[in-house]
């Protein structure tokens, strides 16, 4: 079923920016760079701890090339994909929507989507952001492939609730720091072309060693200071990015604590406002459930995982709060 | 790293300018478990200097906040208009860390040496354990790392003859010594021993136990734990009164 419908464009949309319409969606997006930590069980299982509380939720799979969200829902391949979408064989995202046994989560599969994110047209993204926008649902819940990619970032970005998902292993953390620190560039140059700051943020970079920038958030302070006047715009801007960090496969206490010292360390170094909303303990009946292509809420109901994803859950949905972050502080 | 020094000590440790003591040792703690040598959140993102750096504005802010009279003080200072919050490596002499301060690798393997019951200031020894001159002459050494001596100070211990806990605090403080270490070390709880170096005996346990504490400390201070310990239970003594004897201040 291997197909190339696409119009390859001869170079990534990296400097290309997705649009995203004025919304009143909750939108998730998991990220974290690495593969294998869990993203796609983390998302999945929120959708349906969401669901349990009575909402209405769509996920959607754009780990494009590496797709199996349907695998952790429990569903099989479904025959239609979004590359019957981006080809224009199905205009309507609704069609596309596969019910999961449960009545109120639903999703669209990226599944047998041979070409990445990145081969795809940037008008073709903007089609299918305006038609999510448009799914009868409460949440839209993205899961996102691994890496640093400028789509992935962007589709990170689009989310207002951006999600880290983390182990306590160095190779994890090493690679989330990575997709953070992308991700908060990608979001610098996108405030930067919303208030045309190029040439502050250029000027920052530029003198890098000189100006002693050495963090992200260095960086920031030095734009701000660059042009008093714009610069208040731009950390207006930036401070409504913030960051929730999920640690799973946490196995001892010091696992737990390291997910605040990545929250921490996320609020010191890169200045941006993080959440650590919960953590998953490691817990056999995950692989188990995962052979058994089971959702591991509803075929282990007494997991004390269960308990978590409603935590965490709840906190993601219930979570309006918008603290100012330290790159308010001008001085 | 511009903007963490001009972060308040609040900040710093990351808890409200209203925080208890109790959350601000527990931040400390978070705060050194995550910018220490062993912390495998700094993984790929700070250099080992960097993090030594946030260590010494951390442990700054520490022994401003957990002390009353210095956090009055740094709060009075801050509440005036115009004035720039910014922590200050000379705030005290004892708050001048060396780059040695980050936990030692393996810190919990470290046990109290036996044999050693009598160390005080200048007292020589071989353990390799106290202050002793050295290629660096103006470098004192204790277990978990070097410190910058300081000959009048060295002196001023010596002629010490009480030991409250702000005293024990400075001369930690000055050997750059934290109390994780010590609480790793000696496996005493760290909200006791922060609790010894602000005279908080209310948060303390029964008497007989704090004096094998005070003990256990002045021997990592390199002090003298008998003449120590006296002196501490003496004041402490004075200061908790009984609910059979109603004579203390």
């Amino acid at each position: 079923m291997l197909r190339s419908p696409f119009k390859v464009v001869g170079a990534p949309a990296s400097n290309q920016q997705i649009h995203v319409p004025s919304h009143d969606k909750k939108i998730w997006a998991i990220g974290g760079g690495k593969g294998g930590v869990g993203k796609s069980f983390i998302i999945s299982n929120l959708a349906i701890s969401l669901a349990r509380s009575g909402k209405r939720v769509v996920l959607i799979d754009l780990d494009l090339g590496s797709a199996n969200l349907h695998t952790c829902l429990g569903c099989d391949i479904p025959k239609q994909t979004l590359s019957d979408f981006f080809s224009g064989r199905t205009p309507s995202l609704n069609s596309l929507l596969t019910q999961t046994q449960l009545s109120n989560v639903s999703f669209i599969s990226g599944a047998n989507d041979s070409v990445v994110a990145a081969n795809i047209p940037i008008e073709d993204h903007n089609n299918l952001i305006k038609n999510l926008l448009a799914l009868p649902c409460d949440h839209l819940l993205i899961d996102l492939g691994a890496g640093t990619h400028s789509t992935t970032l962007d589709y990170f970005l689009l989310a207002n609730r951006p999600i880290i998902g983390v182990t306590p292993e160095p190779t994890s953390i090493e690679n989330a720091y990575r997709f953070i620190k992308s991700a908060f560039y990608r979001q610098i140059k996108n405030i930067e072309a919303k208030l045309n700051l190029k040439s502050i943020v250029d000027q920052a970079m530029d003198h890098k060693n000189n100006l002693g920038i050495k963090t992200p958030s260095d960086l920031v302070y030095k734009i701000a200071s660059l042009n008093p006047s714009m610069g208040a715009a731009f950390l207006a801007e930036i401070q409504k990015f913030q960051l929730y960090l999920i640690m799973n496969q946490v196995r001892t206490r010091n696992d737990v604590d390291t997910g605040h010292s990545v929250r921490s360390i996320c609020n010191k170094y890169f200045g941006i406002n993080t959440h650590y909303v919960g953590y998953l303990e490691y817990d056999n009946a995950v692989w188990q459930a995962i052979r058994k292509r089971k959702p591991l809420i509803l075929e282990y109901p007494y997991s004390t995982l269960v308990v978590e994803f409603a935590n965490i859950a709840r906190k993601l949905d219930g979570d309006e709060r918008s603290p100012q972050s330290n790159l308010l502080r001008t001085s | 790293m511009k903007d963490l020094h001009s972060q308040t000590y609040y900040e710093l440790l990351e808890v409200d300018p209203n925080a208890t003591q109790e959350e601000i040792l527990k931040a400390y703690n978070r705060a050194r478990a995550t910018y220490g040598n062993n912390s495998p959140a700094l993984y790929s993102l700070f250099n080992k200097e960097e993090a030594q750096e946030l260590l010494k504005l951390i442990d700054e802010a520490y022994s401003t906040l957990s002390n009353q009279f210095k956090r009055k003080q740094y709060d009075r200072r801050n509440s005036e208009p115009q004035t720039e919050i910014v922590p200050s490596s000379s705030i005290s002499p004892s708050a001048t860390f060396s780059d040695d301060l980050a936990i030692p690798q393996g810190h919990d393997d470290f046990a109290i040496p036996q044999g050693h019951d009598s160390f005080s200031v200048g007292q020589s020894n071989n353990s390799g354990y106290e202050s002793k001159g050295s290629a660096l002459s103006n470098m004192g050494s204790t277990k978990f790392g070097k410190y910058q001596l300081d000959t009048n100070f060295e002196e001023q211990i010596k002629d010490f003859t009480d030991f409250p806990g702000p005293v024990l605090q400075k001369i930690r403080l000055y050997k750059n010594i934290s109390l994780d270490q010590i609480s790793d070390s000696t496996k005493i709880s760290r909200t006791y021993l922060a609790a010894i170096e602000r005279d908080d005996f209310k948060c303390l346990p029964a008497p007989v136990f704090v004096r094998g504490f005070i003990v256990q400390v002045a021997k990592i201070l390199g002090l003298d734990s008998t003449k120590v310990a006296s002196s501490f239970m003496k004041i402490m003594k004075e200061n908790i009164p009984s609910s059979t004897n109603t004579t203390g201040a």
